[in-house]
């Protein structure tokens, strides 16, 4: 084994340097000379026998190799000296191919990152960093080349190399820009400006002089050059042509061919930009929309409505469950982002896009559960931050616990709590839209968006800091789990404008007379104290929904009245637990949702079947672009279980007609149970659905089936919420966080072929009853569930008037706190008195407390006086 | 003076023949590397070297005069065996021819002088 001494390596490799930059101009492969050599010496070491090789040795074996000969000359001149070969190169690189190449771009890049001049005028032609590192690189290449054009480099490969991804990237960038060509024009002739607009074209012819000049000088290395290209435009593929690529198929994706429309869907799931479809739901201006090869104009935009719905076809995810694209550049392309634009929601009765700088401040929860009479009432105080340059809108949809109504809603006013007008949706909106939109002063409204579910908005959340606070008061049954136990769930966000910042936890306090357990690892219970028991914990947003407690009740507890505080005329409420013998279903239709959403979720579903009733039939419906019916009435649930299993669900699908199909095939005898993920935009015809669910409110119809409705995750559903009386139809199943187990649950209760139900009714006295007081919630959840009843019988009017009675936001009623009395007489509307509202903890536990403390006071008293 | 000016011709002269040296080296057979520079260089009037050498290899290669390829060697680095392409041996035989020519020419001249 021979060893080389450091000095003697250094020795050859400067050799070898040398030799490089002089043999470019002699027609040979100076790679190859150089590895002929090095074999060449190898070899003659070896012949030699050296075992060290030093400096000296080195020194010999080159002076008797030499230098190599130059061609061509009419002498043969050994050139040794590296000054030889940069001389006639020198004059080559001229300072104008430095400007034209480098400064100008670098000047024009510069200048974009820092202002967005053309982002925000043109389109955006550096919309990612990936966009900015390809521009650099451009320069760099030129610089690199300009400086071996004059003084000669050791590294002509990869000179050439980057030679040609500047050729090709600038070529890329030239064209993008060629549609400004003729205002770059007029801005040189009229005002001595418009060479940055040129930049990208004066770049290119830069990069092809310098390709020219560079294959004279090193033809053996100009393949390099190709190879460059090909990297470069490998590049731009993966960079630039994603976006428009994107806009072209989302813009055939707007087909009214429902097969075309589908097929370009498909495309945008394999080889979309996800990134790009996010942005378009945010708007943005018509110039941004596909700056590409000068075809900017061509083709309608994208709208972001349309984006907002492809978003949820491609990814199966609603748009705005994911952060808003935020960049320091390039902020021309969203208009919504922007401070000074507006939010297009606003007022409105959707909840639209997370909008700038408003996030959820503070959150807190408090409850009183009453296991025995199987109601809880929850208030959740939030409070909203908004540190945007302008007045923002926050808008959230709710989810209330199964059965549940708002009962209360007060908005702190200069740090006084105001408590909301109840009336007709129409009229409580159309007031809000006058203080909140027209006045902009301090409203809040809550209506009702389908069942279990309210829309909650205020206005405005001041800018720079400024805060919002809102109160919401819910009364809702407990699910009534067994004769011995209930289950209470908090409300939660199921769609949202605003930001949850990491770390901001709900904040829940639950106490009740009952024992408490807790339902999973969310919630811990208190040891109890003077028979109370308390439930409390910090809860991440996303964790909300599957929060429960349990709650123990007496078997023996299953009548309750209460005065009817609406009716005023000694008539009472009474509710009576009722133990129905449901057999099972002879036929269940299974709707599975197999959008990306329900990842992890179907294998669950498919697990669950093992529990299926025994007696039932099983059919399943899969909604998968369009409908695909898996298979009808089988006896064997194991079928399902593996067509589930082959499932892999990605993008996202239109439920609606599924559900049609799952309606028909449930029948007479038969129930539909709804397995899906969030649904933020409709997809599908309605009416077909509408039609079913209609002809079912009136009672008349050969189909009853009822659709159990288990949504995987928060998230919007744009089906029950968008379907008239979707109540008549559709039952909540509470998610705990496990499909499986909430589907285990459902199935256990058909196999039981029991269930327990609250019956309320109104009688004329209370008088003879046998039953336990109860609380005036127990009246709420009567007029709340007798509103339904008159709205399926078409008596709106009978619906309002008992929803501004007993106090709650019903599908025709809703609240609104206004700022003043004066704003508040204009619309007609009365709030309600504050004594009468709802509270945490109920007037008689603060009478029962306030008598305590007297009584304390009392006895200190006289144990003082006693001692004097 | 007079030696300059010989000494200027013969390096002209050597110049031009020698890749017609190289060409022949390699008519017969195909011969490595090491081997044929070594041969070269010990011709004598030649007076090359190997930092002459590769570089003309080399070029010869690139106009598609010669190939080359690498083989591994038991007995130290792999070995670059060259050889003479059709191409080769057509423009091999044309240079002998005209450098036939050009000496008898000369011969010539000299006698009719």
């Amino acid at each position: 084994m021979t060893e080389w001494t450091d000095s003697a390596k250094r020795a050859l490799d400067n050799y070898f340097g040398r030799m490089r930059s002089q043999l470019y101009a002699s027609g040979a492969d100076a790679g190859e000379v150089i590895d002929d050599l090095g074999r060449h010496i190898d070899q003659e070491i070896a012949a030699a026998n050296l075992r060290v090789v030093t400096e000296r040795d080195v020194q010999q074996m080159l002076q008797r190799i030499g230098a190599p000969e130059v061609p061509g000359g009419k002498q043969s001149v050994l050139v040794v000296e590296p000054a030889h070969a940069t001389a006639p190169a020198a004059r080559k690189a001229h300072p104008l191919l430095l400007f034209f190449g480098v400064l100008l771009p670098a000047i024009t890049l510069a200048v974009e990152v820092a202002t967005h001049m053309c982002a925000g005028v043109f389109f955006d032609p550096i919309p990612t960093w990936w966009h900015v590192i390809l521009v650099a690189s451009v320069i760099a290449a030129n610089l690199a080349a300009w400086v071996a054009l004059r003084h000669g480099t050791r590294y002509w490969h990869a000179t050439m190399f980057f030679n040609g991804v500047a050729v090709a990237v600038s070529l890329y960038f030239g064209l993008l820009f060629l549609q400004l060509f003729p205002l770059a024009l007029i801005a040189i002739i009229i005002f001595g400006l418009g060479l940055v607009p040129l930049a990208p074209l004066f770049c290119f012819a830069a990069a092809l002089v310098v390709r020219t000049k560079l294959r004279r000088l090193a033809p053996d290395y100009a393949p390099r050059f190709w190879w460059g290209v090909g990297a470069g435009a490998l590049a731009i593929s993966l960079v630039a042509i994603p976006a428009p690529l994107t806009r072209q198929l989302a813009k055939i994706a707007r087909s009214e061919d429902p097969a075309t429309s589908t097929r370009a869907v498909r495309w945008l799931r394999a080889v979309g930009s996800k990134d790009t479809l996010l942005r378009d739901c945010y708007g943005g201006t018509a110039w941004s929309r596909d700056p590409v090869l000068g075809f900017s104009f061509v083709g309608t935009p994208v709208t972001p409505e349309h984006a907002r719905n492809l978003y949820f076809r491609v990814t199966g995810k609603p748009f705005n469950s994911v952060p808003a694209p935020q960049r320091s550049f390039a902020r021309g392309g969203w208009d919504e982002l922007n401070d000074w634009t507006w939010d297009r929601e606003q007022g409105g009765d959707a909840v639209g896009a997370v909008v700038k700088g408003v996030t959820m401040s503070q959150s807190r929860l408090d409850g009183l559960i009453d296991g025995d009479a199987g109601w809880a009432y929850t208030e959740w105080i939030l409070e909203f931050k908004n540190v945007s340059q302008r007045a923002r809108e926050a808008r959230a949809q709710i989810a209330l616990p199964r059965g549940g109504v708002v009962s209360r809603l007060t908005l702190w006013v200069n740090g006084e709590e105001r408590e909301a007008a109840f009336a007709g949706k129409e009229h409580v909106r159309q007031a809000y839209r006058e203080v909140a939109v027209v006045q902009r002063r301090d409203p809040v409204l809550v209506t009702s968006c389908g069942p279990d579910r309210v829309l909650m908005q205020c206005f405005p959340v001041p800018a720079e800091g400024g805060t919002i606070k809102v109160r919401l008061g819910i009364t809702a049954p407990l699910t009534i789990e067994n004769a011995a136990e209930a289950s209470y769930s908090p409300p939660y966000f199921l769609e949202r404008n605003f930001g949850v910042p990491k770390g901001s936890d709900h904040s829940l306090w639950i106490e009740s007379d009952q024992p408490l357990i807790a339902g999973n690892e969310n919630l811990a219970v208190a040891t109890p104290r003077n028979s109370r028991y308390g439930g409390h914990g910090g809860i991440a947003d996303a964790q909300l929904a599957s929060s429960r407690l349990r709650v123990k009740r007496n078997p023996d507890a299953t009548r309750f009245w209460v005065a009817d505080h609406g009716a005023n005329d000694g008539s009472a409420i009474v509710q009576t637990l009722v133990q129905k013998v449901a057999p099972a279903p002879k036929h269940i239709v299974l709707v599975v949702d197999t959008s990306e959403s329900m990842q992890g979720h179907v294998d669950q579903v498919a697990a669950a079947l093992a529990e299926f009733p025994a007696s039932s039939l099983i059919s399943l419906v899969l909604a998968r672009d369009g409908v695909v019916d898996a298979l009808q009435r089988s006896s064997d649930p194991t079928a399902a279980m593996n067509i589930l299993r082959d499932l892999r669900p990605g993008g996202g699908h239109d439920n609606v007609a599924a559900l049609s199909r799952a309606w028909d095939l449930a029948g007479a005898d038969g129930m539909v149970v709804w397995i899906h993920g969030p649904q933020p935009v409709l997809l599908g015809n309605l009416e077909a659905l509408q039609q079913r669910v209609f002809w079912k409110a009136t009672g008349d119809s050969t189909a009853q089936p009822v659709v159990y409705d288990l949504q995987a995750g928060q998230g919007p559903n744009r089906v029950v919420e968008k379907l008239d009386s979707a109540w008549v139809a559709f039952s909540t199943v509470p998610y705990s966080g496990k499909v499986a187990d909430d589907l285990r649950l459902l199935f256990a209760r058909w196999s039981a072929g029991r269930t327990f139900e609250w019956t309320r009714e109104r009688v004329p006295s209370p008088d003879g009853l046998s039953a336990e007081k109860g609380s005036k919630h127990l009246a709420r959840l009567w007029a709340f569930n007798e509103a339904k009843r008159f709205i399926a019988a078409r008596q709106v009017g009978n619906a309002i008037k008992l929803g501004g009675t007993y106090q709650l936001v019903t599908p025709v009623t809703g609240a609104v706190v206004l700022e003043s009395k004066q704003q508040f007489d204009q619309a007609g509307l009365t709030p309600v008195d504050s004594q009468s509202v709802p509270t945490v903890p109920e007037p008689g536990t603060l009478l029962l407390a306030a008598t305590g403390v007297a009584l304390l006071y009392i006895v200190r008293r006289r144990q003082k006086s006693s001692r004097a | 003076m007079e030696t300059d000016f010989f000494d200027n011709w013969t390096v002209q002269v050597r110049k031009g023949l020698l890749e017609l040296c190289i060409l022949n080296a390699l008519a017969e057979e195909e011969r490595y590397g090491y081997d044929l520079v070594k041969t070269l260089i010990s011709v004598p009037g030649l007076g090359v070297t190997e930092g002459t050498l590769y570089p003309l290899l080399s070029r010869l290669r690139v106009q598609g005069l010669i190939t080359a390829r690498l083989e591994e060697s038991p007995e130290g680095p792999a070995r670059k065996y060259y050889s003479l392409t059709r191409d080769g041996k057509k423009i091999m035989a044309a240079m002998n021819d005209y450098v036939d020519a050009l000496t008898a020419a000369t011969r010539q001249v000299q006698k009719g002088a």
